[in-house]
């Protein structure tokens, strides 16, 4: 297992390496240039080319990626120039913050699917397994938009039981905590459509599971239904949930837009749609890099996990 | 069973938890009834445009910082101008000396030499304002230049001699050469604002105070470290540097500012000009999106904030919950620009009567009140249309061109084209006499040319969508294409100061980048000189005419008689040149106002803000 994980720390580092020359080469080669974008309309000729020299775009593009990976080693991100301040600075306010909303999202859509997706399967068919797929299709298939609207417009606008809005409130984690009723109404929202998606998952792995020869076995031994379900069935059938989860984490650290947007909840997610649309290049590549690290993170975490719930994998380090 | 009972349980208490979590987590404060009542009377809330939170504090702000939220929003409401424009009581884009901190300047030496008395002001500290104030500031943007969004090469600065106190109230700039004492006024001396040099002259946090500014060197130096501390957000409301102010507000000491945009302001108790705050607290909120705004707005969590263009159509709910909405206009216009210098499109928009025929077939008034909902304004030439000033022509409150297919089929045919309507119009007489397509175009070339437009703003793309439509009825082709915003102000600069040879075939002919497309502010003087003069700085489509140049030059050193009349020629001439296709302003913002906030009586086309007029009804 220890050479197994060497090697995959190396092709991580390696992929995160190879993401951000990629992500580099595109952002340069997006139309449009990030002195215009910041400078506005009234930038004359000179005062773009002052932009550009002092960002280090007058360069040849290789020259300004190895300066740019040579202030990443030092641990220098860059420094946003639509937002004034150090990349480093606005990951570190935004990130605990997305990862508090996402992941107490997932954290609770993974507490309600597991149980839902089960039953569903114990009971495939019955009233409780059309009730829980009608919610599913109901819940995967609204936009997180509209769905965040229409909690607004019942808890906020109509009844002012609930804040609409975070603003203030989410101006670092701290207050948030301080707060914590602002994430009510995004965490549902999310956990609502995450719930959907998983209890699909869990519902068919469990279904899938229920006719396979170890349960009978296990049923021809006498086993009792909670002991079935709880030594053989919960635990095969999570490992689809396992890799859904493992692939959750980026998402736990680059934001929800859409959510984040609506509900003014400045987090990653709203970080990067900012940045795209006023082409922050620094932003863009500090985002991407933490995104990546996630990415291969997570991945090689679900890979483990796998192999802890079930002994028949085996990793070879060759 | 028993299991499976367990299980849906095991949901439910879930479930159960986090909803009980809510009610008790929010009671009564997450409404928006209680806010009111919890702010006292005293707070009011002001909703910063989305994605669009303040990044600089610094007076002398550059071009990437110059937007509402740092330059009419933040700063003058701490920091006054020498000379205030915009009015509490109007959206008059003009002078107003009762709220400027100096007398009318007084020009002389052939309007070389402008002498300006200062009132009676204080900082923060409880000294005066000095004419050595005004001086600090110039010493800074004269060797900072670039620096300094309110510098246009070429411009004003160019021509500054130098400049003096006379005792410690008046301060006297002298010009290199005479300017128009109205254009020298709007353009110019409104950016002056003088700066506590006591506080203020030092070169690092721990560097005493002193008069570094008065060498080019020491004023760089200063310059670098007041920009060095702007640009430390998480800073603004722990520096003391920032608690110097002469303006009626400060931020909040220790709490005033989060990085993430939101501002809180006191009032500064030693102000000493007109209008002192009444509300305990003034906040700016930030917001990530409009439905975001909208939502507080309607929560009741804002008082002052602005409905998506989206959601204009629920006005009357808004109304009835006890808003009122305003639009809110900018001192700017909107335009479609013209690339006048593209190698393969320069001779079809070089000629007069196509330009014509295009502006011909745009509906202004159709466009405004069927896609704007009626929260638009004209533009029929570089003034402004609306606010109304003393600076629009009587010519310019007219359409020269009104909307009619078929006079633009008329001029076409005209001049030798074949009309193809839904197709493309082809030349069929080339030639340069009467009657004939014009000079470089050729026998069998189509009237077709492209237009760029920003994605992301419903209305603009609705207008486009229209006009390419409108104009397909004359057999005008418009190849259109869509992209954000910036790419498209980026692309359709491309070639600014380049001679046709050296321009891209493929930059677009036709470009609007956003409504409004230009706004006359800090330069408040509506000439358009950099956008219409040969070789403005801002010129993106190279447009150039030798009488509109030589009424740009008078305007600016006439006698202030002589000189608005030049003016009104310049713009009835520029009109019916059509140097851009004018197009309708749409609103900054459809304002949304709580009725509980007394003393909004206007909204302000160069975009300040009076928060110490305003209070807040409990």
């Amino acid at each position: 297992m220890t050479r197994y994980l060497a090697r995959r720390i190396a092709q991580a580092v390696a992929v995160i390496i190879l993401v951000t020359m990629i992500v580099f080469g595109i952002l340069h080669f997006l139309p449009g240039s990030p002195a215009r974008a910041m400078l506005g309309v009234k930038a004359t000729p000179g005062a773009i080319a002052a932009f550009n020299k002092a960002n280090g775009y007058d360069r040849a593009l290789p020259m300004q990626y190895l300066l740019y990976m040579d202030r990443l080693v030092h641990g220098n991100l860059g420094f946003s120039y639509h937002l004034d301040q150090s990349v480093g600075s606005l990951l570190a306010l935004d990130l605990p913050k997305t990862a508090l909303l996402v992941g107490v999202s997932y954290a609770l859509a993974i507490v309600i699917a597991i149980p839902v997706g089960l039953a569903q399967a114990l009971k495939r068919n019955k009233a409780v397994d059309h009730a829980f797929t009608v919610f599913a299709f109901v819940g995967y298939s609204m936009p997180m938009f509209w769905l965040a609207m229409l909690l607004i417009v019942l808890f906020a606008v109509q009844t002012h039981v609930l804040p609409a809005q975070a603003g203030t409130a989410a101006s670092s984690v701290g207050a948030v905590f301080n707060n914590p009723k602002v994430l009510v109404l995004p965490v549902a929202t999310l956990t609502i459509v995450t719930v959907a998606q998983f209890s699909r998952f869990m519902r068919t792995s469990a279904i899938d599971n229920l006719l396979q020869d170890y349960i009978r076995t296990a049923r021809a031994k006498g086993l009792s239904q909670r002991q079935l379900v709880t030594r053989h069935l919960l635990r095969n059938s999570l490992l689809p949930i396992v890799t859904l989860i493992g692939l959750s984490l980026p998402a736990v650290i680059s934001g929800a837009i859409v959510v984040e947007a609506v509900f003014n909840y400045p987090g990653m997610g709203w970080l990067f749609w900012q940045a795209a649309s006023t082409q922050d290049y620094p932003v863009l590549m500090g985002f991407t890099i933490v995104v990546a690290v996630a990415t291969v993170v997570g991945n090689l975490v679900a890979d483990v996990v796998y192999a802890v719930l079930d002994p028949r994998i085996r990793y070879s380090a060759t | 069973m028993r299991l499976l009972r367990k299980v849906l349980a095991s949901v439910t208490a879930v479930c159960a938890v986090g909803a009980m979590s809510a009610a008790v987590g929010t009671g009564a404060a997450g409404a928006a009834p209680a806010r009111h009542a919890a702010k006292g009377g005293g707070v009011i809330t002001f909703a910063e445009q989305p994605g669009s939170p303040p990044t600089y504090i610094f007076p002398l702000y550059n071009g990437a910082n110059s937007q509402n939220s740092d330059i009419t929003y933040l700063q003058p409401l701490m920091w006054l101008p020498l000379y205030w424009f915009g009015h509490p009581t109007s959206s008059a884009a003009t002078i107003n000396y009762k709220l400027s901190m100096a007398d009318p300047p007084v020009f002389s030496n052939g309007g070389k030499t402008v002498t300006m008395k200062l009132k009676h002001y204080v900082w923060s500290t409880g000294t005066p304002v000095t004419a050595r104030d005004v001086v600090f500031w110039m010493n800074l943007v004269m060797n900072e230049k670039t620096n300094y969004a309110g510098y246009v090469p070429g411009g004003w600065m160019t021509h500054v001699a130098g400049y003096s106190t006379k005792g410690t109230t008046t301060f006297v700039l002298t010009m290199t050469k005479g300017y128009n004492q109205t254009y020298l006024l709007y353009n110019g001396l409104a950016t002056l604002t003088p700066m506590p040099q006591q506080a203020w002259d030092k070169t690092s946090a721990s560097s005493p105070n002193g008069t570094y500014d008065t060498t080019a060197a020491g004023a760089k130096s200063v310059y670098n470290y007041l920009n060095s501390r702007s640009e430390s957000l998480s800073t603004w409301d722990k520096t003391p540097l920032w608690q110097v102010v002469d303006g009626p507000w400060r931020l909040k000491p220790t709490t005033g500012f989060q990085v993430t945009g939101q501002v809180t302001m006191v009032p500064n108790t030693k102000y000493s000009g007109p209008n002192k705050a009444k509300a305990s607290e003034f906040e700016e909120v930030p917001f990530t999106s409009a439905s975001a705004e909208y939502d507080a707005l309607r929560s009741g969590s804002v008082d002052y904030g602005y409905v998506p263009t989206t959601d204009i159509g629920a006005l009357a709910s808004l109304k009835a919950s006890g808003f009122k909405v305003d639009p809110w206009y900018e001192w700017g216009l909107t335009f479609l620009g013209i690339l006048f210098n593209n190698p393969k499109y320069q001779a079809l928009v070089g000629q007069l009567y196509i330009r014509q025929a295009m502006q011909t077939l745009i509906n202004q008034p159709e466009y405004i009140k069927t896609i704007l909902d009626k929260y638009g304004t004209p533009t029929y030439g570089p003034v402004p249309t609306f606010p109304k000033t003393n600076f629009l022509a009587k010519a310019e409150t007219k359409n020269p061109y009104p909307f009619s297919v078929a006079k633009a089929k008329k001029l076409l045919s005209s001049h030798g084209w074949t009309i193809h309507v839904g197709g493309t119009d082809v030349c069929a007489k080339p030639g340069t006499g009467a009657g004939h397509c014009g000079k470089g175009i050729a026998k069998g070339t189509k009237l077709a040319v492209s237009l760029m437009y920003p994605s992301g703003t419903p209305s603009v793309d609705n207008e486009i969508q229209v006009m390419r439509s409108t104009f397909a009825h004359a057999g005008f082709h418009l190849t259109l294409s869509e992209a954000p915003e910036n790419t498209v102000l980026s692309d359709s600069s491309a070639c600014i100061g380049k001679k046709a040879a050296t321009c891209p075939t493929n930059t677009p002919v036709l470009a609007i980048w956003s409504s409004p497309a230009y706004t006359y502010v800090p330069i408040y003087y509506p000439d358009g000189t950099s956008l219409f003069g040969c070789g403005g700085a801002t010129n993106a489509g190279n447009y150039c005419n030798q009488t509109a140049n030589k009424q740009l030059t008078q305007i600016e050193s006439q006698g202030n008689a002589a000189s608005i009349k030049t003016l009104y020629k310049y713009q009835e001439f520029l009109a019916k040149q059509v140097p851009d296709l004018w197009f309708p302003n749409a609103a900054y913002q459809i304002s949304a106002i709580s009725t509980k906030l007394k003393g909004v009586s206007a909204q302000d086309s160069t975009g300040h803000i009076y928060p110490e007029t305003w209070s807040l009804e409990s």
